[in-house]
């Protein structure tokens, strides 16, 4: 052996290493990309998913409640200029008393008749995505953010946004929040109750109708602090109210219905996969959602974590 | 709900047949292609309703066999050169019921709202096909354009109005075959099946056979819609596979009545005229006509226009019958 | 409650009535009806409006009349899906019995009205851009150019600027396709190398997994199909400091001033493909301004000048012809007009496509103001797949 195959040996071994080396921090950055996508969705998704749980209410206008409140958190937040959270705290309630003047005003009387209410939610995603842009017209909202989560920061080399990183925080503090509301609170259970024995509950002298007026508004509360911290990514449009519910039914048939675990583990499958999908195949990229969701409801109808049926 | 045809000289059905037999010597093209529509979704939303609303299974994947039956036609069109009627119909009402067999049996091993997620993600997964796959797209675009009105053979081609006749007969024909469905023994263990599942377990019947006929037959009518709407509409698209398009024969069906029969076809027309003369009128706000029809329908006539319109006409026709006797 | 009843009982048995009016009035009668197919609802609701008032310009000069007939305009709402811009096509030429349609705007509209009217007598425009294929048909005023004729340019200009490699994004549907290859084409022709192409399906909420495996060239192109997720590229690849030179396309519809002012400081450096820029020196580009500034008091842009131009060129036509709208006359004076546009010199290739000039702009500071400034011209260009 030469010299020069020697030294060529070395050059394509720490070729080889410093391509494991960029491998690895690519593999990294995919799946900050998939978790923090997947928190979204886990936010959109989980109100939606308790609320078809406890009420049986396939709310098909949950996603326009997540446009509504991107816009009015991009209103108070930019427009006005008030702090980023005032804006997710702004979005939410509006979402919030949207949800619930639906809720209260029309479901309410449709008590056992699920197909109604399913057309009900239908006919108010074409009057308030209409009305959404009557108010705010057609263009859309940039992505905005906080002022201390603008910018990025190095990781392993590269370059992250901080906007990602704190949806994966704020996500998780999220998750333990609901999961506690879920499990650990008297309202939590009786909302359990409720959706395993509707007799026995009120039986027991639960006003389930109260009850489940709260989980409404909550539910669609999420909804709106999620399309505020959805806007850092994604910015607010019109198209949102319909394309936010596709990826809400996708997380839902996966992860389940009627439990926070469910959307979270079905949140968070839903966008790593998507994520490395898109950066491995990107030709195939529709295809491995669907392609997800099939094998789940092969091997597992009910969804992941889902009440099994 | 059982249907009662009034035995008066005022028979409904009649004289809806007789308007839209008389409706081309009345109406420009334009307007017999408008109807058109209207009897293609109307047939749509029938089939569905025997799956949905004689037996409880809502489904957001039925635009899965209507885009099938569709799909069959453009292709045939724009791989081989054929519009040939007797030819495209039988292979795409084919093709529906195929993958009706198939999806009906991934989808009824769930129930309650799982099935309505099955079925949605069924629906999508063939959208998500028609959309990657070449071999079903015009080149340049996602969908099939070009198609054509059908020809019966021998250089007969068919024009707006008898291709109106054409539609109108079949749907007659449908009408028809669903109504004795409807009324026979079968038609009534499915409502025994929608009414309490476990009871007719008890009875004795197979209640999976029955509900995975009942999707079945639902989705072959689907198919019929879909090839008239392929030759109808001069292009086929992914999204006529897609929830957009499901969700069409559930809101016909629910505004006009569920487990009625005439339901979903007077839901049809409302949403078919209604939409198409609001966006005319306002362009830009049309939606908020649509959307607020469906909630005031919803809110103020629990079981559907169409059952209210049925019973408005039995006190009507009553009260003339009586006089007559 | 029963009041209602008979109510959506009227609507139901009423409406039908309503067509059997219109249907005697079907006979053409003096005016020329001249119908607009635009995007009132759906994802690009924001640019129906704009170019309807291009539209309402170019009618308002020629004083709503030409040759003495009064003009009409109906504007139907395609909702951004080619099945209900055919349903709306239909309807134009069936019901209302139109001669000319402008309209509409997105390709896979075209290529499901394009055989419709293959053998039906009526003039038809694109609203941005069309597939080279509508050409064939002879029909089609195609302004400013085809798809892939708006972005050659940008394929020239990263050539002439020295980059030798680059990177695509390419939106996966057929205008992402056409537009790209024209800048594929123009790069190539001058020696570059495109290095890899990533095709994001439309509608993606999350440029992130494209954007973080590009490999390294020395710069990168895109184009996506709206304002919304042209944004979000330019965010998400700022957010994850990508070092490449990022090259824009269809600026002037997609990234307009008052988005520049909301994307800030982000938009400084970028470099990209416009038909059109307000700020252009000459005098029939400065009255126009004025004149659209003081009809709708806001600053008009690239949206609103293709629309404008389009019309002006029928209308043009029409007086040529003597208010004579068949489509035969009526074609052959369209196609044989040169005229000095707001944007520039126009006239058309005998397939109705039009030959213009293209601007590379700049995004800047100037006074205060988030602007696009012009820093190159590529005269008169034309798809070279036309002879």
């Amino acid at each position: 052996m030469g010299l020069q195959t020697r030294t060529s040996l070395r050059r394509q071994e720490k070729a080889s290493i410093w391509k494991g080396y960029l491998r690895m921090e690519q593999l990294v950055i995919n799946l900050l990309n998939g978790i923090s996508y997947g928190m979204v969705l886990f936010l959109i998704a989980s109100g939606m998913s308790v609320v078809m749980g406890a009420m049986n209410i396939t709310n098909l206008a949950h996603g326009v409640l997540y446009m509504i409140g991107g816009y009015v958190g991009w209103t108070v937040a930019v427009k006005f200029g008030a702090s980023f959270w005032i804006g997710a705290l702004a979005g939410g309630l509006a979402a919030g008393l949207v949800g619930m003047g639906i809720e209260r005003g029309f479901l309410r009387f449709l008590y056992k008749q699920g197909n109604e209410q399913v057309l009900l939610t239908f006919g108010f995603v074409y009057i308030l995505t209409n009305l959404s842009l009557w108010i705010w017209g057609g263009w859309p909202r940039m992505p905005f953010t906080a002022e201390f989560l603008s910018g990025s920061f190095g990781i392993m080399g590269r370059v992250y946004p901080k906007a990602r990183m704190a949806n994966i925080v704020i996500g998780s503090f999220m998750a333990v929040l609901l999961w506690w509301l879920q499990d650990r609170t008297r309202v939590g259970a009786m909302v359990r109750a409720g959706m395993d024995n509707k007799e026995m509950a009120m039986g027991l002298g639960i006003n389930l109708e109260r009850v489940f007026a709260l989980v409404f508004f909550f539910a669609s509360f999420i909804a709106g602090v999620a399309g505020v911290l959805g806007a850092q990514l994604m910015g607010v449009y019109n198209a949102l109210g319909l394309d936010v519910l596709l990826l809400a039914l996708i997380v839902i048939i996966v992860g389940g219905v009627g439990s926070v675990q469910g959307a979270l583990l079905g949140g968070l499958l839903i966008g790593v996969i998507d994520a490395f999908g898109r950066a491995l195949f990107p030709k195939f990229a529709m295809f491995t959602m669907y392609f997800t969701m099939i094998v789940i409801l092969l091997v597992r109808p009910s969804g992941l974590l889902g009440r099994r049926v | 709900m059982m249907q009662r045809i009034n035995r008066t000289i005022f028979n409904p059905y009649l004289l809806t047949i007789a308007i839209l037999v008389v409706a081309p010597l009345l109406f420009s093209t334009y307007i017999q292609t408008v109807i058109t529509r209207f009897l293609i979704f109307g047939l749509f939303a029938l089939g569905y309703n025997l799956a949905f609303g004689y037996t409880g299974l809502l489904s957001l994947g039925h635009a899965a066999f209507f885009g099938a039956g569709g799909y069959t036609v453009a292709v045939l069109k724009l791989r081989y050169s054929s519009d040939l009627f007797w030819i495209g119909a039988p292979l795409g009402i084919v093709v529906a019921t195929l993958i009706a067999l198939v999806f009906g049996f991934v989808a009824l091993r769930v129930s309650g709202v799982y099935f309505l997620l099955v079925t949605f993600a069924l629906g999508q997964l063939l959208f998500s096909v028609a959309w990657n796959v070449k071999w079903l797209n015009s080149p340049g675009m996602q969908g099939i354009s070009g198609l054509s009105l059908p020809s019966l053979g021998f250089g007969f081609n068919l024009g707006t109005t008898s291709f109106y006749y054409l539609v109108l007969l079949i749907f007659v024909i449908c009408f028809f075959v669903l109504y004795h469905v409807v009324h026979s023994p079968f038609g009534r263990a499915l409502a025994g099946i929608r009414e309490g599942e476990t009871r007719m377990q008890s009875l004795g019947y197979n209640t999976w056979l029955y509900k995975y006929l009942a999707f079945v037959i639902s989705g072959i009518f689907a198919g019929v819609a879909g090839v008239l709407f392929g030759y109808y509409n001069y292009l086929i698209s992914p999204t006529h596979l897609g929830v957009g398009t499901s969700f069409l024969p559930m809101v016909m069906t629910i505004i006009g009545g569920i487990g009625t029969l005439s339901g979903p076809v007077i839901g049809a027309a409302l949403l078919i005229f209604v939409e198409h003369f609001a966006s005319i009128l306002t362009p830009d706000r049309w939606p908020l006509i649509l959307g607020g029809m469906f909630v005031l329908a919803i809110m103020f006539t629990r079981e559907g226009i169409g059952v209210y319109l049925w019973k408005l006409w039995n006190r009507v026709s009553n009260r003339y019958g009586s006089a007559h006797r | 409650m029963k009041k209602l009843i008979v109510f959506l009982l009227a609507i139901v048995f009423l409406v039908p009535l309503l067509f059997v009016g219109s249907a005697k009035n079907a006979s053409a009668a003096e005016p020329i009806k001249i119908g607009a197919i635009l995007n009132l609802t759906g994802p690009a609701a924001m640019l129906g409006p704009l170019f309807k008032d291009g539209i309402t310009m170019a009618f308002e000069e020629n004083k709503n009349q030409v040759a003495g007939r009064p003009l009409e305009l109906i504007v139907e709402d395609d909702a951004t899906d080619p099945t209900t811009a055919l349903e709306k096509a239909r309807k134009l030429v069936e019901r209302d019995k139109v001669k000319i349609i402008i309209g509409p705007l997105m390709g896979d509209a075209h290529l499901a009205i394009a055989p419709y009217l293959a053998n039906k007598k009526v003039l038809i425009t694109t609203l941005y851009c069309g597939g080279i294929e509508l050409a064939k048909q002879k029909q089609w005023l195609i302004y400013p150019t085809t798809l892939e004729g708006l972005c050659i340019p940008l394929g020239y200009y990263a050539a002439d600027a020295g980059y030798k490699t680059m990177d695509m994004i390419t939106s996966d549907y057929a205008g992402g396709h056409g537009f790209m290859n024209g800048v594929r084409m123009g790069f190539e022709s001058k020696g570059g190398k495109i290095v890899q192409e990533v095709f994001p399906p439309v509608g993606t909420a999350d440029f992130g997994p494209y954007l973080t495996a590009l490999k390294p060239a020395d710069c990168v192109s895109y184009f996506v199909p709206n304002t919304a997720e042209s944004s979000r590229v330019i965010v998400q690849y700022r957010e994850f400091g990508i070092k490449m030179p990022l090259l824009v396309t269809t600026l002037d519809g997609d990234i307009p001033e008052h988005v520049m002012k909301e994307l800030g400081d982000k938009v400084i450096g970028l470099r990209g493909q416009a038909s059109y820029i307000w700020q252009r020196e000459d005098p029939v580009n400065k009255k126009w301004v004025q004149a659209m500034q003081k009809r709708f008091r806001r600053m008009p842009g690239g949206i609103e000048q293709n629309s404008y131009v389009l019309a002006s060129v029928i209308l043009a036509g029409l007086k040529a012809t003597g208010g004579n709208e068949s489509f035969d006359k009526l074609y052959s004076a369209v196609v044989k007009m040169k005229m000095q546009t707001p944007q520039g010199p126009l006239s058309f290739t005998p397939e109705g496509v039009a030959i213009t000039d293209g601007y590379i702009v700049e995004g800047k500071v100037i006074k205060g103001r988030y602007l696009w400034d012009p820093i190159k011209v590529y005269p008169q260009v034309r798809d070279p797949r036309l002879k």
